[in-house]
């Protein structure tokens, strides 16, 4: 009989039901549209979560140009350099190289698309460039060292990532390709790209998940990037090999320390390595600094506002729904009064009502679950069981806070009353 | 049949309340065909609710047979209406958004008949007042009589002792009226306790017993 009920209240006033269901499925559409940035927003700070605890001491070589090279004259140079990296890497707090470098990437056969090249962002894209009969575009690429490779969890959408051997010299340098390379390129291509003046020949073992990003000072979102291995290299073969690897080992002393320490303890840490080393030209750059702090005020403020946003929504389609469903008790209690005189009851004429709200929440919420679905069933399967299970409580929030005030007048109605209302 | 002692009712109006009911007398005999008069305002309505146990007196007593039916819950209110009352008002008759039969199939999908039960009965009740033509027809295509005969055909598909009749002709013109009391004539001939309130001494004018409604008190003619 509540079904009878139910849909004959339903069809009784269609526009009043189609209405209040516009209402719902508006506010279910914006409730999981915040639901989508916020998972967005949580996912990307649990990828940079373990910064939020660590200071960013910034290293920076003391070498000016004019004096690089009687460095270079010095005995073992390039050998203290390279032990002054490696105490760098062992110095028992996280030191991150993220760099963006663009690389020469050699294609005689077929042209880039712009979007990859270096300086297109700010409109300027870098022209290639010919040496040997062989053209270089100068692509946009990201270096990561071991430890900033560990620390953002890059996916790999398909082939392999890298393995702690890739950072160490190989005959080919593994690299990774953002996702718009993606048809470009095939996993097992072998290419040749020259990085600091010298050719590589490099590897695509993988191509990295499509928004995949990684932190220096902002996001860097690497679907248009290359993304190589620092490596750390043997005894240089040649005089080009050399000069090669001073370059190489130069800049990247150039990375951060994140520590919890304060900044007199990852200093007394630093003069120690250099000591160790005889390698004096390394200093840390200005005061400690909360690394992606920005960024984390931005997240926490986004959050807040979301959370904000969407208590006002669902309080507002709470209120619009117990007042519209008030007014609809309100055109109906001649109805429900014949009802009672048939040998209905309060209860049952209340469990009407709540069978009514029941499905006036239940079909948007139904219909927005499964739109909107398919979309967060992009962020990850989790992500969409968490979504269900959110639409679901919201329904389900909506339902109990929207019958409670109409729970409390039908109590507080005694029928006399509902009969001198129709009087 | 019917017994009331010392009924009283009072509304709340605003910070005081509002005596309807002042100490009711009243006793029913089965098969009797009672009027209760009284102005607008008068308390017949009340009086008439609580006899249906719509509602229930402030104090006072009020039995059916050997059952008090002062003091009982809300469902068993509910119970003793779908067994005994069958219950016509005035001015809305119907379920708008029901067609005839299931207005007058109502009362029994509430005391859980089965369908095949509804349905016979509803076409015999319909049947006996003339008016199987309008079975599938929706209320607001129908005249005040149809209308009201239709109210009639759900107050009796119970077969109530009782019928309780709140102002059952005030909005139906003179030849409908006449009809219509004829008709709760013969439910009365038939065995059919019946009360009806009423302000017309025509409508009182049928009945074998009268009483009024005055400032709460009941007086019998």
């Amino acid at each position: 009989m509540i079904v009878q009920e139910v849909k004959e209240s339903l069809q009784r006033k269609k526009v009043f039901t189609f209405s209040i269901m516009l209402v719902i499925i508006m506010f279910l559409i914006t409730v999981s549209a915040l639901f989508q940035g916020y998972t967005q927003i949580l996912g990307k700070e649990g990828i940079i979560k373990s910064f939020r605890l660590l200071q960013e001491y910034s290293l920076l070589d003391t070498l000016p140009p004019d004096e690089l090279q009687s460095f270079w004259n010095e005995p073992n140079a390039l050998d203290r350099l390279k032990l002054f990296y490696d105490g760098l890497e062992t110095l028992g707090d996280a030191y991150i190289y993220v760099h963006t470098q663009p690389i020469g990437l050699s294609q005689n056969d077929s042209k880039i698309d712009e979007s990859f090249l270096q300086g297109y962002e700010s409109g300027n894209p870098w022209p290639p460039s010919s040496r040997d009969n062989r053209t270089y575009y100068s692509v946009k690429s990201v270096q990561l060292n071991a430890q900033a490779f560990s620390m953002f969890p890059i996916s790999v959408k398909d082939g392999q990532s890298f393995s702690p051997e890739d950072f160490h010299e190989s005959q080919i340098l593994p690299v990774l390709l953002g996702a718009s390379y993606s048809g470009i390129f095939e996993i097992g291509n072998t290419l040749t790209a020259n990085y600091l003046g010298k050719d590589f020949e490099v590897k695509v073992i993988g191509l990295l998940e499509e928004n995949s990003f990684v932190v220096r000072n902002d996001e860097i979102f690497l679907d248009r990037y290359i993304v190589m291995p620092v490596q750390q290299f043997g005894i240089p073969t040649d005089e080009d090999d050399v000069a090669f690897q001073q370059r190489h080992y130069l800049q990247i002393i150039n990375g951060a320390i994140y520590s919890e320490d304060q900044k007199d303890i990852v200093q007394a840490k630093l003069e120690q390595v250099k000591e160790d080393v005889n390698f004096p030209h390394s200093a840390l750059l200005g005061m400690p600094a909360l690394p992606l702090g920005k960024l984390f005020n931005a997240i926490d403020e986004m959050l807040y506002l979301i959370q904000a946003f969407s208590i006002v929504l669902i309080v507002a389609c709470i209120l619009g729904i117990t007042i519209l469903m008030r007014k609809k008790i309100q055109d109906n209690y001649k109805n429900m009064m014949l009802h009672l005189i048939s040998g209905g009851t309060l209860g049952q004429l209340f469990r009407y009502v709540l069978g009514e709200v029941f499905v006036l929440v239940c079909i948007p919420a139904i219909l927005v679950t499964l739109v909107f679905g398919g979309i967060v069933l992009v962020i990850s399967p989790l992500a969409l069981m968490l979504y269900v299970l959110f639409m679901a409580l919201c329904a389900a929030f909506i339902i109990i806070f929207s019958v409670i005030p109409i729970h409390l007048q039908f109590r507080r109605l005694p029928i006399s009353q509902l009969l001198k209302r129709e009087e | 049949m019917i017994r009331l002692k010392g009924l009283k009712k009072s509304f709340p109006a605003g910070k005081n309340s509002f005596k309807v009911l002042k100490g009711i007398d009243l006793e029913v005999k089965t098969g009797e065909m009672l009027a209760i008069m009284g102005r607008s305002g008068a308390g017949k309505s009340t009086l008439l609710n609580i006899l249906a146990g719509l509602d229930q007196p402030d104090s006072g007593e009020y039995w059916y047979g050997q059952d008090q039916i002062s003091g009982k819950t809300l469902d068993e209110l509910a119970g003793f209406r779908r067994e005994k009352i069958g219950f016509i008002l005035q001015n809305y008759p119907l379920i708008d958004s029901k067609n005839v039969f299931n207005n007058v199939a109502l009362p029994l999908q509430y005391s859980n008949h089965k369908k095949n039960e509804i349905d016979k009965k509803v076409n015999e009740i319909l049947s006996s007042l003339d008016i199987s033509h309008l079975v599938n027809r929706q209320p607001d295509t129908l005249s005040g009589g149809e209308a009201q005969r239709v109210a009639i055909a759900r107050a009796l598909i119970q077969e109530p002792e009782v019928i309780l009749a709140d102002e059952p002709t005030g909005s139906l013109d003179e030849e409908t009226e006449h009809d219509i009391l004829n008709l709760f004539k013969d439910l009365n001939q038939k065995g059919n306790t019946i009360i009806l309130a009423t302000h017309s001494s025509q409508v009182s004018s049928v009945c074998n017993n009268i009483c009024r409604i005055q400032d709460g008190i009941m007086y019998g003619i």
